[in-house]
C-alpha cells in the first residue's frame, strides 16, 4: 500500500478540521486535492507527514508509520516557500538534501537542469522571485526520486512556461512510478494533470473520478428536438436540452443503449453521440454551489 | 555532522553574523582609540589623585593640630600627627616622581605611603582609602616591584596584556551574553516562526539530531566569535599598543586574603567561566525556543531567567549555594576577584549539569513538537 489513511480525525480547539478521512492508494497515480481555503487540504498533508498531530486514525506511507522519519527517504513533501533560508543559495538547499539523504552531489546539476533553475542555482534565495522559489522547492522534492510526492499548492507563483514544465515533470515522475498527491486551486492545471480528484469540504473527503463521471454523461444530437422532448417526457427518462438539436443524458437506472433504443423506436434519428467532458471546475461548481453563490 | 555543517552555514552566511563581527571590531577599535586619547591624561589624573590625598592629609593635620593645642599631652593624637606628616612628605616626593623610568622609586614610596595609611587607620585616624583599597594597592605594588613591571592604568592602558584584559572584562560583563543572544538566540525559534522547521522535520533525520546539531553549531559559533574577538584584540593591541607584561599582577581576594594572579591566569579563568555560563544560556535558549516557538518570547524568558539567577547570586550569600547556583557565572568578574568562602570552580559542575539537563529535555520535547 502506498498510502493508507484510515479514519483520520483532527480537532483544532473545539472544531473538527478533519472528519474521518480515508485514503487508500495501492498503485501509482496522481490525485488532486481540491477544496476552498480552510477545507483541510494542507492540514491533511501535514498530518500525513507528522507535522501536525491528530486525535484519531492511522496513517501509513509506503507501509511505514507516518512518524518514522526514514519514510522521507522515499516520500517528499513540497510545502510553501517560507521554509527556504533566504541567506543560503539554491545549491546549499539541494546540497543539504543530498547530504541527509545520501544522494550524490552530482545529482544537483542534473535536477537543476531538469527543473530549469541552473542559471540561479548559486544565487541567494532572498533574491529569488516567487517562481524561482517554486522551482527550488520542486527540485528539493524530486532530487531523491520519491515513490510518494505530496505537494501543497505547487503551482503558486509559476508563470505559464514554468507551470507547463512542472506539469511535464510531474507526469514524467508518475510514469516512472511516483504517486503524487497534489493540492491546488488551479483547476485547469488539475484537469491537465489528473482525473482523480479528492474534493475536500469542511474537513470531509469526497473522492471522485472525473473520468467515471464523464463516461456516464453524453450529449446526443437528434433531428427533431421537440419530438424527442415529448417522447422522453412520456417515458419519464431524465434529460436536459442543451441546444436546438442536442439533449444531455446521464446514465443512471437507464443506460445509454436503452436511451438510444427509446429514441429509435419513435423514429427519431440520432446524428451524433458525444461523451460529455466533466472538468474539475464544472464538478467543483456543482459541489460547492453554496460557497460560490454566497 | 551532515546537519551540523548546514546549521553553521545558515548563520555564517547571514548578514547578522557579519554585523556582529564588524561590531566587535568597531568596539575594540573604539576602546583602543579611547585609551590613546586618555593616555595623556593618565599623569594628570595621578597628580590629581595625589593632590586629593594631600588635601585630605592636610585637613587631618589641621584637626590633629587643633586637638593637640587643646591637649598637648595626647600621645595618641601626637602619633597620628606624626604618621599623617610622614604621609604628606611621601606624597610630595611621589608627585615629583611621575617620569615612567622612575616607576620603581615611585612604587616603593607608594608602598610606604599605603603601609603608613594602614597603620594610621589602625590607630584611629580617618583616611580617604579603605582597608580593602590599601591592602589591594599594597599587594599590587609589592608584586610589581618584585617582578620589576611598570604599573599600568587600570582602564586606559595600551600595554597589550592589559588591553586584552580590558576587552575580556567587557566581554565577560554582558558582552558575551549580548553576542550569543544576538547570534544564536533565534537559532531554533526562527525555524518555528518561518516554518522552516518543516523542511527539517520532513527529512530522514531523527528530530533529536536537530537539537544536537543546533547545540553544537551554537557552541562552535561562540568559540569562533571568541577567538575572533581575541585575535582582533591582539592585532589592534599589537599595532596601536606596546608589548607590556603577560605576568602583570591582578589582585584577587581568596578567603579574605589578598593574593595576585597574572593576567594570563586571569584571562584563562575569565574565558573558562564565561564559556560555562554561555553553554547554559545556549541550552536554555534551545529549550525555551521549543517551548515558546517565538524568538522574542524566548529571548525575554532567557533574560528573565538570567536576571533572577543573578539576583539570587548577589543577594543570597549562603556559602554552600555556590555548589547549587548555576547562574553564578552570568557576570563572572566578581567571582574571580573575590573568592571569599568559595572556590572559583565550585559552580562549574552544577552549571554543566543543568546545561545537560536542558539539552536532554529539549531533545525529548522536539520529538513531539508540532507547528500548529
Amino acid at each position: 500500500m502506498i498510502v493508507e489513511v484510515s479514519n483520520l480525525k483532527k480537532r483544532y480547539k473545539k472544531q473538527m478540521v478533519l472528519k474521518g478521512i480515508d485514503i487508500q492508494v495501492e498503485t501509482p497515480q496522481i490525485i488532486a486535492l481540491v477544496g476552498p481555503n480552510g477545507s483541510g487540504k494542507t492540514t491533511l498533508l501535514n498530518c500525513m507527514t507528522n507535522l501536525l498531530s491528530f486525535q484519531e486514525g492511522k496513517v501509513r506511507l509506503l507501509g511505514k508509520k507516518h512518524n518514522d522519519a526514514s519514510i522521507f527517504q522515499q516520500v517528499s513533501y513540497l510545502q510553501d516557500n517560507r521554509l527556504l533560508y533566504g541567506n543560503l543559495t539554491g545549491y546549499d538547499h539541494l546540497e543539504f538534501i543530498c547530504r541527509v539523504q545520501n544522494i550524490a552531489i552530482s545529482k544537483i546539476k542534473e535536477v537543476a537542469m531538469r527543473v530549469g533553475m541552473e542559471k540561479y542555482l548559486k544565487k541567494r534565495v532572498r533574491n529569488y522571485s516567487l517562481g524561482m522559489k517554486q522551482h527550488l522547492l520542486l527540485s528539493m522534492v524530486i532530487i531523491n526520486e520519491p515513490k510518494l510526492l505530496l505537494m501543497d499548492e505547487p503551482l503558486n507563483g509559476l508563470d505559464p512556461t514554468s507551470a507547463i514544465n512542472m506539469r511535464k515533470i510531474l507526469l514524467e515522475l508518475y510514469k516512472e512510478g511516483t504517486t503524487i498527491i497534489v493540492s491546488s486551486h488551479n483547476l485547469d492545471e488539475i484537469d491537465r494533470l489528473t482525473n482523480t480528484i479528492y474534493f475536500m469540504k469542511n474537513g470531509a473527503l469526497l473522492k471522485e473520478s472525473l473520468q467515471d463521471i464523464s463516461s456516464k454523461k453524453y450529449l446526443i444530437t437528434i433531428n427533431d428536438i421537440d419530438k424527442a422532448r415529448k417522447v422522453l417526457n412520456e417515458k419519464n427518462i431524465p434529460f436536459t436540452v442543451t441546444d436546438k438539436y442536442q439533449v444531455g443524458f446521464e446514465e443512471t437506472d437507464i443506460n445509454l443503449q436503452s436511451f438510444i433504443d427509446c429514441l429509435n423506436d419513435n423514429d427519431l434519428m440520432i446524428r451524433d453521440i458525444e461523451a460529455q467532458k466533466v472538468g474539475a471546475e464544472k464538478r467543483y461548481r456543482e459541489l460547492f454551489e453554496e460557497e460560490l453563490s454566497s | 555532522m551532515r546537519l551540523l555543517s548546514f546549521e553553521l552555514k545558515k548563520i555564517i552566511f547571514s548578514k547578522k553574523f557579519l554585523y556582529i563581527l564588524l561590531g566587535i571590531v568597531v568596539v575594540i577599535a573604539l576602546l583602543m582609540a579611547r585609551n590613546i586619547v586618555f593616555e595623556s591624561s593618565i599623569q594628570k589624573e595621578a597628580r590629581e589623585r595625589i593632590d586629593e590625598l594631600l588635601e585630605f592629609n592636610f585637613a587631618n593635620s589641621n584637626i590633629h593640630q587643633a586637638v593637640l593645642e587643646a591637649d598637648p599631652e595626647d600621645e595618641e593624637e601626637e602619633e597620628l600627627q606624626r604618621l599623617n606628616s610622614a604621609m604628606i612628605n611621601i606624597l610630595y616626593e611621589v608627585r615629583e616622581l611621575q617620569a615612567p623610568n622612575r616607576f620603581e622609586e615611585r612604587l616603593k614610596l607608594e608602598t610606604e605611603y599605603y603601609s603608613i595609611a594602614e597603620e594610621y587607620k589602625q590607630k584611629g585616624g580617618d583616611h580617604l582609602l579603605s582597608y580593602q583599597e590599601i591592602s589591594h594597592s599594597l599587594a599590587l605594588n609589592e608584586k610589581l616591584l618584585e617582578s620589576s613591571i611598570p604599573p599600568e592604568h587600570e582602564n586606559y592602558s595600551r600595554a597589550l596584556p592589559n588591553f586584552i584584559k580590558q576587552v575580556v572584562d567587557l566581554f565577560i560583563n554582558l558582552g558575551a551574553i549580548i553576542i550569543i543572544l544576538l547570534l544564536i538566540g533565534e537559532i531554533m525559534s526562527s525555524e518555528f516562526e518561518n516554518r522552516s522547521i518543516n523542511l527539517l522535520f520532513t527529512q530522514p533525520l531523527k528530530r533529536t539530531h536537530i537539537i544536537t546539531s543546533k547545540l553544537l553549531a551554537s557552541i562552535i559559533l561562540y568559540v569562533v566569535t571568541t577567538v575572533f574577538l581575541l585575535v582582533v584584540t591582539l592585532i589592534i593591541g599589537y599595532v596601536f599598543g606596546y608589548k607590556g607584561f603577560f605576568d602583570y599582577p591582578i589582585v584577587i581576594e581568596v578567603n579574605q586574603q589578598v593574593e595576585t594572579v597574572t593576567i594570563i591566569e586571569y584571562l584563562r579563568l575569565a574565558i573558562t567561566l564565561v564559556s560555562v555560563s554561555i553553554f547554559l544560556i545556549i541550552s536554555l535558549c534551545l529549550l525555551f525556543s521549543i517551548f515558546f516557538k517565538y524568538t522574542l518570547v524566548t529571548l525575554f524568558s532567557v533574560l528573565g531567567a538570567l536576571l533572577i539567577g543573578y539576583v539570587l547570586t548577589e543577594f543570597v550569600s549562603w556559602a554552600p549555594l555556590a555548589w547549587f547556583n548555576p547562574f553564578q557565572y552570568v557576570l563572572p568578574k566578581e567571582m574571580i576577584l573575590f573568592q571569599n568562602g568559595r572556590e572559583w570552580w565550585q559552580g562549574i559542575p552544577v552549571t554543566l549539569l543543568l546545561t545537560a539537563v536542558f539539552y536532554i529535555v529539549a531533545r525529548q520535547m522536539v520529538k513531539t513538537s508540532r507547528v500548529d
